[in-house]
């Protein structure tokens, strides 16, 4: 069915379909995951896109902010298979291990998904004509 | 502010009418197993830091953060979330750690945004069609 919803905050509206589109779903399936949370009728857990390494990293993230913070780590298979000092070491390690796609992070040091802007380099105009010369 | 002298130069990118500035960005893999040279149009509304298309990301994409340090970005058409890999970039024999980033949903195009732009001295020499570094020139003797 089609509902329309008024008086919904923006800042709250703006955030929730940022995050719906991280996780890689449209709107409307977002928005239906959570009225059934909400409900009680479907899981309480964050739906998080079925990726082996990142939910690897969510179970052992306490374990890495003890023991590595400050450490460059790289996860793969689902599994922590590096630690370094830099991301230069870290670089080489995953060379030694022939691993050639990691999840990796300076832990305790990233940028906690900061909102940035793209403004007008977002829009392209096609086909532009001009009688201008350069 | 000092007097600049100007080092190496990238030519704009004269395909699409205006010619636009660009950057040659040599951009490697944490392993150094690849690497590619690409022309990124300089964009100062972009504020991260290298944006690629998808299929450019894919390849170069080989130590990628977890989706929580995703960023996510204002544009004239909405918010988009980028993800993110670590790289390093070489501009102008300039070594940088650095991310490429590419929307979640979407295909992405090649910029270089402000993240990048504020570690270098760049000028843009519109009339000549080139962006070129700049270096301290000697101070002059008394």
């Amino acid at each position: 069915m089609d509902v329309i919803i008024r008086g919904v905050s923006p800042k709250v509206y703006r955030e929730f379909k940022a995050r719906a589109a991280k996780l890689g779903l449209r709107l409307r399936d977002a928005l239906g995951q959570a009225m059934q949370s909400w409900t009680g009728n479907g899981s309480l857990l964050t739906p998080v896109v079925a990726d082996l390494n990142n939910q690897a990293y969510e179970k052992m993230k306490p374990e890495l902010l003890k023991n590595f913070n400050g450490k460059h780590v790289a996860i793969a298979n689902g599994e922590l298979v590096a630690v370094a000092d830099s991301l230069e070491e870290l670089g080489a390690r995953l060379r030694e291990l022939n691993i050639c796609r990691a999840l990796g992070l300076h832990v305790g040091r990233e940028e906690t998904g900061e909102a940035g802007e793209w403004l007008w380099g977002s829009i392209a105009l096609d086909n532009v004509r001009t009688t201008a010369r350069e | 502010m000092g007097i600049y002298r100007a080092g190496q130069c990238s030519n704009h990118g004269t395909g699409i009418v205006p010619a636009y500035p660009v950057l040659d960005v040599t951009v490697e893999t944490p392993s150094g197993r690849t690497r590619e040279l690409l022309k990124a149009p300089i964009d100062t509304g972009f504020s991260g830091f290298l944006l690629a298309p998808a299929d450019v990301y894919a390849r170069l994409s080989e130590l990628e953060l977890p989706q929580e340090y995703f960023p996510s970005y204002s544009t004239l058409a909405g918010t988009i979330v980028m993800r993110r890999a670590k790289v390093r970039l070489r501009v102008f024999e300039k070594l940088l750690e650095s991310f490429i980033e590419t929307p979640v949903v979407g295909l992405g195009k090649l910029l270089v945004g402000r993240r990048v732009l504020n570690s270098l001295s760049l000028a843009i020499l519109g009339p000549d069609l080139r962006t070129c570094e700049l270096h301290p020139a000697p101070a002059c003797p008394q």
